[in-house]
């Protein structure tokens, strides 16, 4: 496990942006919450092979973004097909958008500390997906000892 | 990838993992479960302002008064007795806000529209096919609730957009106008004012059902159901159910006598006159 | 910074009359599709470097690689279409390319009150008095280009002078770019020379 006085400031800065790409959105200027996953996900295959500590980081960051950009574009198509459809607008939906309020709140709020301690070169664990992200960041790579054989083609 | 990965974790590890993402999901679902249970937001959100909306309605309502066959009828006998009507139907529905205004047009056809605002069109022969004052104000009624409902607004916005609604070009306002006298609601809604005139009929201690009366009586006269767009009259299987949907209100109280509490006599003096 | 654009000995004539009947199918659909798309991206990283110099005073590293790398490409996509390199052009945010190339030093502190200047007064100070002058000269240097265009048709020769107008057009917007995106501090020069 890499310490803080171990890491460049490259990888630092690197990690940092991970957290930043839920911004995309804001930066395209299009209401689309599928724009904010693909900035993370495109993020992630630029910068996984720059050392564990930014995988770990992009990969917390990619994988708290997915079920939030989920959870927000249901709620906008459930609004545009009311919308459209003349449905009421029940207490039922009224719930669901104040809780993805809540969670895009939450969710920003744990970005922005987990992007200043990445900053400072310290790892930062989500509930959940700081453990998904730390055991595929940090595992121990399996070497391929099967291994495929090259052969001549068969005559 | 990542099944892979989890497969290949010691056991305790995995169920811890789990174990955390059950207890975010269980929270989440919990917060939505909670927050609906205890708030209570409209169920149709009002994107016009009732300043806003009264005013596209009376814009609406002159360009269809210069329409043919939609001539404006100005007795002051008839307007006092419809002010009567309609006070008392706006405190009953509780729409405050606009009030309903009751427009007389002269036309044979029994028909009445309801515009955004609370401008109610109805037309001279609709009053004289009524064989009650009951009758005619379970109409006005019908006619309320689409307006209260919000349904005239709901579908002007799907079918036209918000931009066009607003927009003052002459041109859109006619075509929109047409669009208002055509027959739009979609079955739900018709029922639901059908639901909404009964319950304004009951507060009001009048036979709910009266609705129904009038809808056989208009099957019986298929002449006055020429134009099968016209937003009362329908196809006659509409009719129909439209008759049993009415028929099967439920009411609380038990009316035997029906009180005609202004005088249709009247109107339909007045109209005849001219 | 430094922009190098080489004067070549020859131009190919073919290669020219290719450019110009064909080179909107071959050349400019290709690239544009291409950077249509990474431009995106560069505009994402972009908003996402504003905020990090703006809180931290420093422009990340691999960030400032990209931008560079996009407007190398850009350069490179541009120096075919004006005729004034040949080949052509390679794509990536990293290749390199043997006729053009860009330096740009990376800066290790920027200044945070100047980015906020030029966020809010960029347009008065800075794309108002250069953009003024800049119509008169891509004017000019759309002229040059034309003449330039039956010179090389002839000779196979591109005229020096005309060949350091155009260069010089290149060189003066990559600038005016680098200031307003925060990769550099210093004012872009009202010239297209090297300084």
């Amino acid at each position: 496990m890499p310490q803080p006085h171990e890491l460049s400031d490259r990888e630092k800065e690197d990690a940092t942006g991970s957290y930043l790409m839920m911004f995309a959105t804001t930066a395209i200027g299009l209401p689309l919450p599928i724009v904010n996953m693909i900035a993370a996900i495109v993020y992630y295959f630029v910068n996984r092979d720059k050392g564990r500590f930014v995988k770990f980081h992009t990969l917390q960051s990619l994988y708290s973004q997915l079920p939030v950009s989920l959870i927000n574009s249901y709620g906008i198509i459930w609004a545009i097909v009311n919308l459209v459809k003349g449905n009421p607008f029940t207490n039922v939906f009224w719930g669901y958008a104040i809780t993805a309020g809540i969670i895009n709140l939450v969710y920003f709020i744990f970005s922005i500390i987990g992007a200043v301690r990445a900053h400072k070169g310290r790892m930062y664990y989500f509930v959940f997906f700081g453990k998904l992200s730390y055991y595929q960041a940090f595992r121990k790579e399996e070497r391929d000892e099967s291994g495929f054989v090259n052969k001549p083609p068969a005559f | 990838m990542n099944l892979v990965l989890l497969i290949n974790l010691p056991h305790f590890k995995m169920r811890k993992i789990i174990t955390e993402f059950i207890v975010l999901i269980g929270i989440g679902g919990l917060v939505w479960a909670a927050i609906s249970l205890l708030i209570n937001l409209p169920s149709h959100p009002v994107i016009l302002n009732p300043e806003k909306e009264k005013m596209l309605g009376d814009k609406y309502t002159e360009v269809i008064l210069t329409f043919n066959g939609f001539e404006k009828i100005d007795e002051p006998e008839i307007d006092s007795v419809f002010k009567v009507v309609s006070e008392r139907l706006s405190s009953l529905a509780g729409y405050e806000e606009n009030g309903f205004t009751i427009i007389t047009v002269k036309n044979e056809m029994v028909n009445a529209f309801a515009l955004p605002g609370g401008n109610i069109l109805i037309t001279t022969g609709l009053i004289d096919f009524c064989e009650s004052s009951a009758e005619l104000f379970a109409i006005l009624a019908h006619e309320a609730g689409h307006i209260v409902k919000r349904h005239i607004i709901t579908r002007l916005i799907k079918e036209l957009g918000l931009e066009l609604l607003t927009s003052g070009n002459s041109y859109i306002t006619a075509e929109i106008a047409k669009t208002l006298l055509s027959n739009g609601y979609n079955r739900k809604q018709e029922e639901e004012a059908d639901l909404y005139a009964c319950e304004i009929l009951e507060k009001d201690n009048v036979e709910p059902r009266i609705l129904a009366s009038f809808f056989r009586r208009l099957k019986e006269n298929p002449e006055n159901s020429l134009f099968s767009n016209f937003e009362i009259i329908s196809s006659h299987p509409n009719l129909e159910k439209r008759i049993k949907y009415v028929l099967a209100y439920e009411d609380e109280n038990d009316f035997s006598s029906r009180i005609d509490w202004f005088s249709l006599e009247l109107l339909k003096g007045k109209i005849n006159q001219k | 910074m430094k922009l190098e654009i080489k004067h070549q000995e020859k131009y190919s004539r073919l290669e020219l009359l290719l450019r110009t009947i064909f080179g909107f199918f071959y050349i400019m659909l290709p690239h544009g599709f291409l950077l249509f798309f990474v431009s995106i991206w560069g505009a994402i990283l972009q908003f996402v470097a504003f905020w990090i110099v703006l809180l931290t005073g420093k422009y990340p590293q691999s960030m400032f690689e990209f931008q560079t790398g996009l407007l190398r490409w850009g350069i490179r996509l541009n120096a075919r279409v004006m005729n004034v390199s040949d080949g052509y052009p390679a794509f990536g945010i990293n290749a390199t390319d043997d006729y053009t190339s860009l330096d740009v030093p990376y800066p290790e502190r920027i200044s945070r009150g100047l980015v906020l200047v030029r966020l809010f007064f960029g347009l008065f100070y800075v794309y108002i008095p250069h953009f003024f002058i800049l119509y008169f000269r891509t004017l000019f240097v759309f002229i040059l280009i034309f003449l330039a265009w039956w010179a090389v048709l002839f000779t196979g020769k591109y005229p020096a002078s005309f060949h350091n107008w155009v260069v010089g057009q290149i060189r003066w917007t990559t600038r005016i770019s680098l200031y307003m995106k925060f990769m550099t501090d210093k004012y872009p020069p009202f010239t297209g020379d090297e300084v």
